[in-house]
């Protein structure tokens, strides 16, 4: 009888000490679908989100104790086994990177075909790169290295495949805004780095500082790598899911001019549609623009103000629409994130139209605006104050928590509510105190 | 000495390298160190982490083999090999947060530069400094109890374990309030005593004999914490400092003429009206604080809706000013989910209007009139016999005593005059 091959040994080999991770893994991950499908949470934790971060453990621990067990065995393999000793680290590595894809597969293809087939990839190509970070840092370096490494890996690159694993709102906001794709292109690009410095490791007796350097090598070409999704993760904003599309109107406190606007929020098409009313005199005027758009406020009853930003473009305008003639001039931009507008749009619906984030003095001169920060997390915010007879707008508080604005508007001052003053001359802001300390 | 750094150097550089580089690429982000405050944003947690594990591997090389005894039967003193330890780390420490700073001023937008002054750059540079530094010094504690960096994480998990015992035994067993002063923090101590300790004493010694030295530092400062913390005059202390829980609430009215106060003292709330013109305070009805409902300022008066559990029939409060002083006026036998307030332009009346219901209140007087109400749909209706429901949509004051709306189904303009001129 013929001896089978052996990459079929080494198949076997790999196949009966990696099965029972592989079938508990896909076992977890279907326990889990029931639960997750009907959204319970383990201590506030979402079910499919501790069942990811369950099968990542155990990805880095089976990366570095897998890669540990390589290293130990180089020397004996290479005089013992007939055949190449890394033939023998490359059948273990490539058997389990595969396994560790299927794992993800397993989980994956829930969301895969209830919400986004990217999600399914996202999932596969996590997986596959939690298992090929520690098992490189474990054959470089040692176990303990190599499970740091992994769990590292796992807290970085792991914010879009678990919030894409959330209910809805979650995957809405990453299919919205393509980054899981740009996410598994970035996957797949830390897999191709990676393999450079995996080969060496493979083929040769690396000494320790050779191998550092390999190391470094691949912690740098991650860290480069990781730059540009901080960057692109820090230009997004937080995006409240609705069906797609914001209606609301703005209101003079008789209810005899209304500004009534519909802001498309999801897809291609995302525009406004704005509507002026004077019912007293029945006058009406419309617009439609590319772009998002809310109404800061009234100017008398001629005139409103509109702040608006394009569909991917990092300024936002103040406009003024000239109802009578329908015409509109920009009275001056800033800078601010991409889509930080429909950020707040989505805010304003989510929270409640009271909490507007955006207040117009009475006489029209000046406005107050919280926009998410352009320096900083994306749950951050500024207040600005535009001055439109200057036509200058300034940062008055930067990077702070409070994203709605309670304004009492006085003749050279704003009072902002939590016990702050602006000064509308110097452009200034201070805090101030009402006198309602005891008297002695 | 210089020897000794030179092989720090070589066996810690990585780790410092990628300390440093994560503290200026999070800071040059504005998404880690701050230079606008002290307390660094949630990706500082990376440089930190990172400071951790470069202080983890601190002893590592001593303590594998026999390397420890092979060091110190050298002319070395343990203060040396300590120094040459630390040096290093510290000098991360305080050198990564100052290229941090120049990296904001250097990316952040001009927008911001207003606001990066010396002052707030440096006290975010020393806050992370700070942090970063006690999270490599208790690494580095840690490491020279247990073997390989395994060992080291074992040990730093042993003192967070200490800790999280302590803090349910205060909070959760013996019912300590948690807004009460403790002084759990001395456990960070742990790391500092026994690599104190450990390193003139121990450093040779087995594994085994350096885990329980730790151990027993770490009972020590149990024992000492809890001691502490029960005593009667350390618990009479703590009272004396959370004591006063007085805090202000206002709320401003559009115009700034008015606020609502609202003090509370030891979890008890008094509230009153403010006129901020001349001073004068007004007591505040109760009626105006529902327990289930809403309230608001129109101009000048607050308005306040109690709505009961089914939502009708609701009461609305509002408390206008006058010369005399406020005037607390009551609606009610309405359903005020989901309306909308209209002033009339004379601010003498009120339109309150929802998808099915137009009612005029009267301010001056108190009245309240419905205009209109639409006929609610049927409850039940099979999906396939529903009709659209018509609705109130558009409706405003016209004149001082007139209110207009469109009528939902024909969506004619319709006048109707509220009172006489």
């Amino acid at each position: 009888m013929r001896k089978p091959s052996i990459a079929l040994r080494l198949l076997w080999k790999e196949w009966s000490r990696g099965w029972p991770l592989l079938a508990g893994g896909i076992l977890l991950a279907q326990a889990a679908m029931p639960l997750v499908a009907r959204g319970v949470t383990i201590f506030k934790l979402d079910i499919a989100q501790a069942v990811l971060f369950v099968l990542a453990l155990a990805l880095v621990v089976r990366g570095a104790t897998l890669a540990a067990d390589e290293r130990d065995r180089r020397a004996y393999a290479g005089t013992h086994f007939p055949f190449h000793p890394a033939r023998g680290t490359l059948f273990t590595f490539g058997f389990h990177l595969l396994a560790a894809m299927v794992i993800g597969l397993g989980f994956g293809w829930y969301f895969a075909l209830h919400t986004d087939p990217t999600i399914g990839t996202l999932l596969v190509l996590f997986c596959a790169t939690i298992y090929l970070v520690s098992f490189i840092a474990a054959l470089a370096l040692s176990t303990p290295a190599g499970i740091v490494a992994g769990l590292l890996w796992t807290l970085i690159a792991g914010t879009a495949p678990f919030y894409a694993v959330t209910p809805p709102g979650g995957q809405q906001v990453l299919t919205d805004d393509f980054s899981v794709s740009w996410y598994s292109i970035y996957f797949v690009v830390v897999i191709v780095l990676a393999l450079p410095a995996l080969l060496p490791l493979l083929t040769k007796r690396v000494n320790v500082s050779l191998t550092r350097r390999i190391v470094g090598t691949v912690l740098l070409a991650t860290a480069i790598a990781l730059v540009p999704v901080a960057w692109y993760l820090q230009s997004q904003v937080n995006y409240y899911a609705t069906d797609g599309t914001i209606s609301e109107r703005l209101t003079s406190p008789d209810g005899a001019l209304t500004v009534k606007y519909t802001i498309t929020l999801a897809g291609k098409n995302r525009s406004t549609a704005l509507e002026f009313l004077d019912y007293r005199r029945q006058r009406a005027a419309r617009l439609q623009l590319p772009a998002a758009v809310i109404p800061v406020g009234l100017v008398e009853d001629t005139a409103v103000i509109l702040v608006t930003q394009q569909p991917g473009k990092r300024r936002i305008a103040f406009q003024r629409w000239d109802v009578e003639r329908n015409s509109r001039a920009t009275l001056l931009a800033i800078p601010a994130r991409r889509d930080a507008l429909r950020t707040v749009a989505s805010q304003m619906y989510t929270y409640g139209f009271e909490q507007r984030p955006i207040s117009l003095s009475s006489d029209g001169r000046f406005g107050l605006l919280i926009l998410p920060t352009c320096f900083g997390l994306a749950n951050r915010y500024d207040l600005w104050l535009i001055d439109f007879n200057r036509r200058q707008a300034n940062i008055l508080r930067a990077g702070d928590y409070s994203y709605s604005l309670q304004v009492t508007w006085q003749a050279d001052h704003a009072l902002l509510a939590g016990g702050q003053q602006v000064d509308l001359a110097h452009h200034t802001i201070s805090s101030f105190s009402l006198p309602i300390e005891e008297k002695p | 000495m210089r020897r000794l750094l030179w092989k720090e150097w070589h066996e810690r550089r990585l780790w410092l390298a990628l300390w440093a580089a994560a503290t200026v690429v999070t800071a040059a982000l504005g998404i880690g160190q701050s230079g606008l405050g002290a307390m660094p944003e949630a990706w500082f947690q990376l440089p930190l982490a990172l400071a951790v594990i470069a202080g983890l591997g601190g002893y590592g090389s001593e303590l594998k083999g026999e390397r420890a005894t092979f060091l110190y039967s050298r002319n070395i003193s343990w203060k040396a090999v300590l120094a040459a330890k630390l040096l290093p780390g510290l000098a991360t420490a305080v050198l990564a947060p100052a290229l941090g700073a120049l990296a904001i001023l250097v990316f952040s937008p001009p927008e911001y530069h207003h606001l990066l002054t010396p002052g707030a750059l440096a006290s975010g540079a020393l806050t992370v400094a700070g942090f970063s530094g006690a999270g490599f010094l208790v690494g580095l504690g840690c490491s020279i109890i247990l073997h390989g960096l395994a060992g080291s994480m074992l040990a730093l998990f042993i003192g967070i374990a200490a800790v999280s015992v302590y803090g349910f035994l205060l909070y959760e067993v013996l019912g300590i309030s948690s807004a009460e002063i403790s002084v759990m923090p001395a456990f960070l101590a742990a790391p500092f005593i026994a690599l104190a300790i450990i390193a003139r004493f121990g450093i040779a010694l087995s594994g085994a004999a350096r885990l329980r030295r730790f151990l027993l530092v770490l009972l020590g400062l149990f024992l000492l914490c809890l001691v502490i913390d029960l005593s009667p005059p350390f618990r009479a202390y703590a009272r004396s400092l959370v004591h006063d829980d007085t805090y202000t609430n206002t709320s401003l009215s559009p115009t700034g003429h008015y606020a609502l106060v609202t003090k509370t003292r030891n979890e008890k709330s008094s509230r009153y009206f403010l006129d901020l013109r001349n001073g004068k305070r007004y007591p505040a009805p109760a009626a105006i604080f529902p327990n289930n409902g809403a309230t608001s300022w129109l101009n000048d008066d607050y308005l306040s809706i109690q709505r009961d559990k089914n939502r009708e029939p609701s009461m609305l409060t509002v408390v206008r000013f006058t010369a005399n002083g406020p005037r607390t006026l009551t609606f009610s036998g309405l359903d005020f989910y989901g309306t909308r307030y209209l002033l009339s332009p004379d601010a003498k009346r009120l339109l309150l209007a929802k998808w099915d219901d137009l009612t005029v209140c009267d301010l001056e007087t108190g009245a309240q009139r419905t205009l209109l109400r639409l006929p609610r749909p049927p409850r039940r209706l099979p999906r396939a016999k529903a009709k659209p429901t018509p609705y109130l949509e558009d409706y405003w004051w016209q004149a001082n005593n007139v209110v207009g709306y469109l009528d939902p189904v024909t969506k004619k303009r319709i006048l109707v005059r509220v009172s006489e001129p």
